[in-house]
């Protein structure tokens, strides 16, 4: 995401470890929300208490280490599970409430094969006239998807016959058909290689704007790029959920890495609207937050880079915020 | 909530899926083998009958001996009467068909569901339809595999009894109709069967293995306890008595088994509805 739309951003997120877990933290209105879902497979509680809403047309990441519940999580969302307790709504409804639901919500399921026998046209316009479309334009919702996922020489090869970046793009297809209100993504990009990654990426973020989209990934680079918000699981936990900035606290929190020489942490400190500064000398990384109500990060930056310049430091890097990654680091440790 | 049109899609692309796949080919060379086979035998047996000594046997001997089969076999003075009418070599089809149907449906059917669940190819559809219109319509797109196998193996044997064993049209039409629409109503309680098997699993062979011991259990069972005045009336609960009441001359008898028939493998598509509409995909 932009950082412009980042910093549009102002709700505080919510770190479930120590906050009440039914606060409301979405803005405006809902296009999925889940309150206190658990799910236990017997003896084992994948899923428990977890709370949130995604916000109508947002990119919303779930993300966690493995085991972390998010395919579970993502399951129930699709309807594949159902909770042991708890509610889920999509658009107001149900998950099982196929009905209702039909054509406006498109799944990619991660590890479901297509049908090995059976032709990747004939298997989408199968898809799209369950979703209610008559036979002509099924056809035409088909070709035009099966283009978009740039597939569509593959119309008569039987799926069985697709390499696992293809399947994974018809696959994408399946869950774009008809254009769906909310599309849900589970593993996006798992093992493809970089340039069908990026390629299945450019087609999510075509999406963006169009419809709710929620990603379930490991790809955290891939997340921070493409989500607005996105909420952490760990142990089956929500630990927290909001804003792509707020999580990554790029909107309060600069980074300067500095190359060998002086490190005038004094001198930021003098910087207006600078909170706090911290120097952590293994990664050389000067850490800096700011009063937001006193300044924008990029003004910071600006101040900060000519405090530094003034102060004979040497710049190597900055960044606003923490990154993604190392914030799930610190989050799921 | 269940659709007709849901059901019809999936049952369109389940009869599609299984006549183009391997196995598919394969079951409808095996039935076509199995009716071309014993029927080039019978009718080659019947016209080198004088040869065999056949022609020692009277007419009227040789029917006495039938009726005594059919009596037999279908517990009915009033039935066998009837079937006797019917040309030999249409009946042993329906005999035969009725026989090894359950061991053909089980092979097509058994991975239905179970085949999609464990490599979650459902959960393409299950977004799309109610998970009761998918199950209906894979039992229906089986029991409509299976008519087209039945009519193919029928078709075979017709075309050899017209042509090499000299039976004229009108009893093929009149008898071969019927027992064809006796096979293909039998069949649906198979069906129902099958489909109830594969939603119990998860793993396909299993499906079949447990289908295939349960159905020989069923027809044990049916056989050892309608031996026994005590226990006949079990017997009501297996779907093999119906059969034999399905060629019944009574209409309200026939008619009442294949409604029996047909119940059994709608029942049967219920239990499976639940099973799958419960069950985590």
């Amino acid at each position: 995401m932009s950082d412009a739309s980042r910093e549009k951003e102002t709700e505080p997120s919510r770190d479930y470890r120590s906050a009440g877990k039914k606060t409301k933290i979405a803005a405006g209105p809902a296009a999925i929300d889940l309150k206190g879902v658990v799910k236990r497979f017997g003896a084992v509680t994948a899923v428990n208490d977890v709370t949130f809403e995604v916000p109508d047309g947002s990119v919303f990441g779930l993300i966690g280490p493995n085991g972390a519940g998010k395919t579970t999580t993502f399951s129930m969302l699709a309807g594949y599970l159902a909770p042991t307790s708890g509610s889920i709504y999509i658009l107001d409804r149900s998950p099982d409430a196929v009905s209702e639901l039909k054509g406006k919500v498109g799944v990619l399921p991660q590890d479901a094969l297509l049908p090995a026998a059976e032709p990747v046209g004939e298997f989408l316009v199968y898809l799209a006239r369950l979703q209610g479309m008559d036979a002509p334009e099924a056809r035409r919702a088909s070709e035009k998807v099966l283009a978009e996922v740039q597939g569509p020489d593959w119309w008569i090869r039987r799926c069985g016959t697709l390499s696992h970046g293809m399947a994974k793009r018809v696959g994408l297809a399946a869950a774009l058909l008809g254009d769906p209100a909310v599309v849900l993504l589970d593993e996006p990009t798992a093992g493809l290689d970089p340039r069908v990654a990026y390629e299945v990426r450019q087609i999510v973020k075509s999406r963006k704007g169009r419809c709710t989209l929620v990603i379930s990934s490991h790809n955290l680079q891939e997340l921070e790029e493409i989500c607005d918000r996105a909420a952490i699981l760990d142990r089956g936990q929500l630990i927290t959920v909001g804003t792509m900035a707020e999580l990554t606290a790029s909107s309060s929190e600069v980074r300067f890495e500095l190359g060998r020489g002086p490190v005038p942490e004094e001198a930021m400190r003098a910087v207006p609207g600078v909170k706090t500064v911290a120097w952590n000398k293994d990664t050389r990384e000067l850490a800096v937050t700011f009063d937001r109500a006193a300044c924008d990060a990029e003004q910071l930056i600006r101040l900060g880079t000519f405090a530094l310049y003034q102060n004979d430091a040497r710049i190597s890097g900055i960044s606003k915020g923490r990154g993604l990654e190392q914030r799930v680091m610190e989050l799921t440790e | 909530m269940l659709s007709v049109r849901e059901a019809a899609l999936v049952a369109q692309r389940e009869l599609y899926r299984n006549l183009r796949s391997t196995k598919g080919i394969a079951m409808a060379a095996i039935f076509l083998l199995c009716g071309i086979i014993p029927s080039l035998f019978e009718v080659l047996t019947q016209r080198e009958g004088a040869g065999l000594g056949m022609d020692a046997f009277p007419d009227e001997a040789k029917r006495e001996f039938f009726l005594k089969v059919l009596e037999a076999r279908y517990g009915s003075a009033d039935t066998a009467k009837h079937l006797a009418e019917a040309p030999f070599v249409l009946h042993t089809l329906f005999a035969g068909t009725m026989t090894f149907l359950p061991f053909f449906i089980l092979p097509i059917g058994f991975d239905q569901l179970a085949g999609e669940i464990q490599h979650r190819t459902i959960r393409y559809s299950a977004g799309r339809a109610d998970r009761a219109s998918i199950v209906l319509g894979k039992a229906l797109g089986i029991w409509a595999v299976v008519a087209l196998m039945v009519l193919v193996l029928h078709f075979a044997v017709w075309a050899i009894a017209a042509t090499k064993g000299g039976l004229a049209l009108g009893p093929l039409v009149s008898w071969g109709g019927r027992f064809y629409l006796f096979s293909v109503i039998a069949a649906a309680a198979y069906v129902g069967y099958a489909s109830l098997m594969s939603s119990l699993f998860r793993t396909p062979i299993v499906a079949l293995f447990v289908g295939a011991g349960g159905g020989v259990t069923i027809a044990l069972l049916n056989f050892g306890l309608g031996l026994f005045e005590k226990t006949e009336a079990v017997t009501w609960i297996f779907p093999n008595r119906y059969e034999k009441l399905i060629v019944s001359p009574d209409p309200a008898r026939m008619l009442g088994a294949m409604a029996l028939l047909v119940g059994w493998g709608a029942l049967c598509v219920a239990g499976s509805t639940l099973i799958v509409r419960r069950r985590d995909i």
